[in-house]
């Protein structure tokens, strides 16, 4: 049976798809796992594997259309199957996108070129020997970002996103001069350097400076088109509500630096924030009305906790994915932790890292926020604002007395959560925090 | 020198030294070895394996070497050998400790632990290594030949090698060089019948490996390599030709290895008869029998040797056992003599 | 200042070393009443007769090992191998008995021995005594290998590698022997280990040795003029050791290299430098390293494939296009 090719849905929240490019063209062959097109979904650009062998017989869609999620956008004929009878049957019927127009005849050469290898014709003395085996041409040109390791390090230097710069090199790789250009041959520099947890902040990010008198247009890039509509979604349909909580951070503060004199031998520094998502996992347990998922109807509650971390990047919010953060220790969250935002700002994150959160935090510490509330990441129900940890005048035992204080904010759907579980929640994660040896409990 | 000097014709060789002295040093010496020898048997085969690599046990061959080490001139000569090398180097004054401690690896060892049992050297008294590759060390000789001729120090280069080596290309083109240029050499096959399993019918078209010598124009003998006063007399004569600068000579050391080609050789090859047969010709019982019936040595001076021996093997796998491996540095150190960048 | 021979450099080096050193002496094949296959070696017998002017039958093992056993025993041999094509059959003296005797014997031996002669493809010699054999050697830890590129440099290093304690395989070429060169009359010794610029640059650092080094020179020029790219030529010298901060140093400069090798592409010494060099240069590349080697085959005997199996100008010009992206 012929293979049809559909738009993949890779991400949760996608519904349709840009075919950005092809790898392959008609008649060529195709083992399970090429990677046959470049797909570009709410979130990145990712490329589309092939899950049978055989000819590409119909291309249904050229590069740059739409296509919704499930709709057709090639035919693999396998093994044995007549290329151009499969592409007859699929002709006029291929999901209202007419195949390409130079598909058809360019088909019967195409095969004839493809079979020759198989006949005993073939000369039997290679022009040029080499001591490798010998390879088939690269198919997978162009479905990540080709740059050259200065002209990385260079963007990297200036700020500039490597993805919005256009590459003049072979394959279109981006190198120095490209990057150059881009930068205004390095006039605009910008600091180099963020630190690791903080989130980082391009060129781009900063507020550009728009001479008196003009405007600028910017058109919404596909990113941040998606989180424009998916907030304003959220916020608008979810009803959400906001409870608010001072955590005395003097005790956590001490455990972390005793730790990090003891991790210090492997190189390994825990932040603040570990201990708040090692608490928020442990938090969660405890709590499941909270991490959970609902899609209108059913409520689903789920025995790992994936916390979702919103990581700003310069062309967007992402939130990569800590799966099963309730089965880590400190130490294995802080390096996949910092693995996965490290990943996230080079945009090489794998789909499954960006999707299935139970439950999200968002944390402008590093800003010195004093306290915000969060829209909540649909299907989720629940987002904790985690703000600036900072030293704050405090009475205990009637006297003031300077202690680490953390706030933190919690917007809950109140469709799923009513206010006093949220309130219970937030009490078990102000506990832990507090006497954080009770996460051992 | 002493000891060469006191080595005469064959004729009067078996005959006394005043005292017995000098033949009690050397049924001494061949004690040693044999005694080093299955020592290190033991130590291989026990479980742990404190020794590694391969080891080729000496055990049967000994009237060779320490007959060699008799006429030796320490501070002028040169001796090369192939793998089998531990009898050698011990007869040449290597003490056991630096030899066991090389075969444990360790940086006391006389090779510092880098060399192992088939690359002993000791350069102080002209030892100029054992050699791992068949028959690969044979040109080296002829070179070191080729120094004494140089410098003309009247020195000589006893190069060793196994029945097994005579089929090697370097065997023909160091025995052509060596005649050619008429260089101090002893050329001296360890005839022990077997390279590695193959019987020398096997694997030379010229059973008898002295005829392999009469393409290069060389005095050339068939030995009795288990009796060492036959050995010392042939070297003494072959080494006088080569110190007149005569050129080279080339002998057969007839003998039998009684262990294995090396630890993990199950000797198919061999019958239980002529294994027994060949412990009759014992070199060291040989020896022995020779000096009693000469009343050179007594039951009580043989066991007090026998004693003696132990003792110090047992001192040498103790201080092997007890030293320290090698630093991680000494991996990085002798690859080189200079540094570089290099200018002079 | 004096312009001599290549082969008169050589000659000038082991004559002079020979005057200084009685330990040092020469031998090979037809060194002698010959006066050298390649005339390097003209006129040594008679002066220095033939007790350190040896001719040696044709038997490479032989006396590369007798080389190798004189060296342990205090001599310095200086072994002409009238092609390194033939040292394959001496090849166990090099690789286990010259390079391997200091190690495994603790350092107790040194081993001063210089083995030199015509490397790589000359003029129709065939696949057999066309051989390059600078990776083989380059490889092995305990051995010294120079490949020197002009009568000045050949002079220098070589009168270092007979000073040498450690055995050097001296890589030189046939083809280059006539070729002539400025060399001063005074006494003067060259560093094993230092790479020479030849020619200064800011675009792309070409990295070559021996034979190839005239030829990326003329290279440079072509590319200074019809594309304006400012090569940098570095001539290498010296394979093992390698002068890593003199490569690295360029590229970080040129951003890019290309490295030309007269040997073949897989697991040559062009390879083996680029292996070297690409994880420690990897930032400060703005394109992958360009090689430019023999052809995948056999040396062929038809001269115009022999030609065109090699590296050439126009090849040298094409790759450092590339890497330049023009």
């Amino acid at each position: 049976m012929p293979a049809e090719i559909t738009m993949p849905q890779l991400s949760d929240t996608m519904s349709e798809g840009t075919l950005v490019k092809w790898h392959k063209k008609e008649g060529d062959k195709i083992k399970a796992g090429d990677e046959i097109a470049d797909v570009e979904t709410d979130k990145a650009t990712m490329p589309m594997e092939a899950f049978e062998s055989g000819t590409l017989a119909v291309v249904a869609v050229p590069e740059g259309q739409k296509v919704k999620v499930g709709d057709r956008l090639a035919v693999i004929a396998t093994s044995g199957e007549n290329v151009d009878q499969i592409r007859q049957q699929f002709a006029g019927a291929s999901g209202g996108v007419s195949a390409t127009g130079s598909a058809a005849p360019k088909a019967k050469a195409v095969e004839k070129e493809s079979a020759a290898p198989q006949t005993p014709s073939q000369p039997a003395v290679r022009t040029t020997a080499t001591a490798t085996l010998p390879v088939a041409p690269p198919a997978d040109q162009g479905h990540r970002l080709r740059i050259s390791p200065l002209a990385r390090k260079v963007a990297a230097d200036k700020g500039i996103d490597p993805s919005q710069i256009h590459g003049t090199g072979p394959n279109g790789r981006i190198i120095l001069r490209d990057v150059q250009q881009a930068g205004g041959n390095g006039s605009t520099t910008t600091p180099a350097t963020t630190p690791a947890a903080a989130p980082a902040i391009a060129a781009e990010s900063l507020p550009v400076r728009i001479p008196s008198g003009q405007k600028q247009v910017i058109p919404l890039t596909k990113i941040r088109s998606v989180i424009a509509q998916r907030l304003q979604q959220s916020k608008q349909t979810i009803p959400h509500f906001y409870e608010t909580i001072d955590i005395d951070l003097e005790s956590a503060s001490q455990v972390r630096a005793r730790l990090n004199q003891q991790l210090e031998s492997e190189k390994v520094r825990l932040s603040i924030g570990d201990f708040i998502a090692k608490a928020i996992a442990s938090t969660l347990l405890q709590h499941p009305e909270l991490n959970a998922t609902f899609n209108g109807t059913d409520i689903t509650r789920h025995g790992d906790v994936n916390l979702g971390m919103a990581v700003a990047l310069p062309s967007g919010l992402i939130v990569p994915v800590l799966r099963n953060i309730n089965q880590m220790g400190l130490k294995e969250i802080r390096q996949r932790s910092a693995d996965l935002i490290d990943r996230a700002r080079q945009q090489k994150l794998k789909q499954d890292e960006m999707t299935g959160a139970t439950f999200t935090v968002s944390n402008l510490g590093t800003y010195g926020i004093r306290e915000f509330s969060a829209i909540i990441n649909p299907p989720e129900v629940g987002i904790l604002a985690v703000a600036a940890a900072e030293k704050r005048p405090v009475v205990r035992n009637d006297q003031i007395v300077p202690r680490t204080m953390l706030t933190v904010t919690l917007s809950a759907d109140h469709r799923v959560v009513d206010g006093s579980t949220a309130a219970e929640f937030l009490r078990t994660l102000k506990n832990l925090l507090e006497e954080p040896a009770m996460m051992l409990v | 020198m002493a000891v060469a000097n006191e080595v005469q014709k064959r004729s009067v060789s078996k005959k006394s030294s005043s005292d017995g002295r000098v033949e009690r040093k050397r049924l001494r010496m061949m004690m040693l070895i044999r005694r080093f020898e299955e020592r290190t048997y033991q130590e291989y085969t026990k479980p742990g394996q404190r020794i590694g690599g391969f080891c080729h046990l000496y055990s049967g061959q000994e009237a060779i070497a320490v007959g060699i080490a008799s006429i030796y001139q320490k501070g002028k000569d040169y001796l090369i050998n192939g793998y089998r090398d531990h009898g050698h180097s011990l007869a040449l004054g290597m003490e056991s400790r630096p030899a066991m401690a090389e075969m444990f690896g360790r940086s006391t060892g006389c090779s510092k632990g880098k060399g192992g049992s088939m690359h002993f050297f000791q350069a102080e008294v002209g030892n100029i290594g054992g050699h791992g590759i068949v028959g690969g060390q044979i040109p080296l000789g002829v070179g070191a030949a080729f120094s004494c001729w140089y410098k003309q120090t009247g020195g000589v280069c006893f190069t060793l090698f196994g029945d097994g080596a005579i089929n090697q290309g370097t065997f023909n083109e160091a025995l052509n060089l060596a005649s050619l240029w008429k260089l101090p050499v002893i050329f001296i096959v360890e005839n022990n019948h077997m390279a590695m399993g193959t019987q020398v019918a096997r694997a030379s078209a010229e059973p008898d490996l002295s005829q392999r010598a009469c393409g290069y124009n060389m005095p050339h003998r068939d030995i009795d390599g288990n009796d060492i006063d036959v050995v010392i007399d042939e070297l003494t004569e072959a080494s006088e030709h080569a110190r007149r600068g005569e050129g080279p000579s080339f002998l057969v050391a007839n003998t039998y290895r009684f262990r294995g080609h090396s630890m993990s050789d199950a000797m198919k090859y061999r019958t239980r008869e002529e294994a027994e047969k060949a412990r009759l010709r014992d070199p060291i019982t040989l020896y022995e029998h020779h000096l009693r019936e000469r009343e050179l040595i007594d039951d009580a001076a043989v066991e007090e040797i026998e004693n003696e021996v132990r003792a110090i093997v047992d001192d040498a796998v103790q201080f092997a056992d007890s030293s320290p491996h090698p630093e991680l540095q000494e991996m990085y150190k002798d690859v080189l003599a200079e540094q570089y960048p290099l200018q002079k | 200042m004096p312009e001599i021979q290549y082969r008169e450099a050589l000659r000038q080096a082991m004559v002079e070393e020979m005057e200084r050193d009685d330990n040092v002496f020469l031998m090979g094949e037809e060194v002698g009443e010959y006066n050298g296959a390649y005339k390097v070696s003209e006129g040594m017998l008679a002066k220095f007769g033939p007790r350190r002017v040896r001719d040696t039958p044709i038997s490479e093992a032989g006396f590369c090992g007798l080389g190798v056993g004189a060296a342990m025993c205090g001599l310095r041999p200086i072994v002409e191998l009238m092609s390194w094509s033939f040292s394959f059959v001496a090849f166990d003296q090099l690789i286990n008995n010259a390079a391997n005797v200091r190690y495994m014997s603790g350092g107790q031996f040194k081993v001063p021995i210089v083995f030199r002669g015509g490397n790589g493809i000359a003029h129709q010699l065939g696949a057999t005594h066309s051989h390059r054999v600078d990776a083989l050697y380059a490889r092995v830890p305990g051995l010294t290998v120079v490949a020197p590129s002009t009568p000045y440099d050949a002079k220098g290093l070589l009168k270092t590698a007979i000073r040498s304690d450690d055995p050097v395989v001296f890589l030189e070429s046939e083809l280059m022997l006539n070729d002539r060169g400025e060399v001063p009359d005074e006494e003067y010794t060259l560093p094993i280990g230092v790479a020479d610029v030849k020619k200064a640059g800011s675009d792309v650092t070409i990295l070559c040795w021996s034979k190839m080094v005239k030829m990326c020179l003329n290279a440079a020029n072509q590319l200074a003029e019809e594309d304006q790219i400012d090569a940098e030529v570095i001539d290498l010298r010296s394979l093992r050791p390698l002068d890593e901060q003199a490569i690295l140093q360029s590229i970080a400069k040129t951003n890019r290299c290309v490295i030309v090798d007269e040997d073949w592409p897989f697991c040559g010494m062009g390879a083996g430098i680029l292996a070297q060099i690409s994880e420690k240069t990897f930032d400060d590349l703005d394109a992958p390293i360009g090689r430019v080697c023999c052809e995948d085959v056999p040396v062929p005997f038809n001269h115009y494939l022999e030609l065109a199996m090699q590296p050439s100008v126009e090849k040298v010009v094409q790759k450092v296009r590339q890497v330049c992206y023009r």
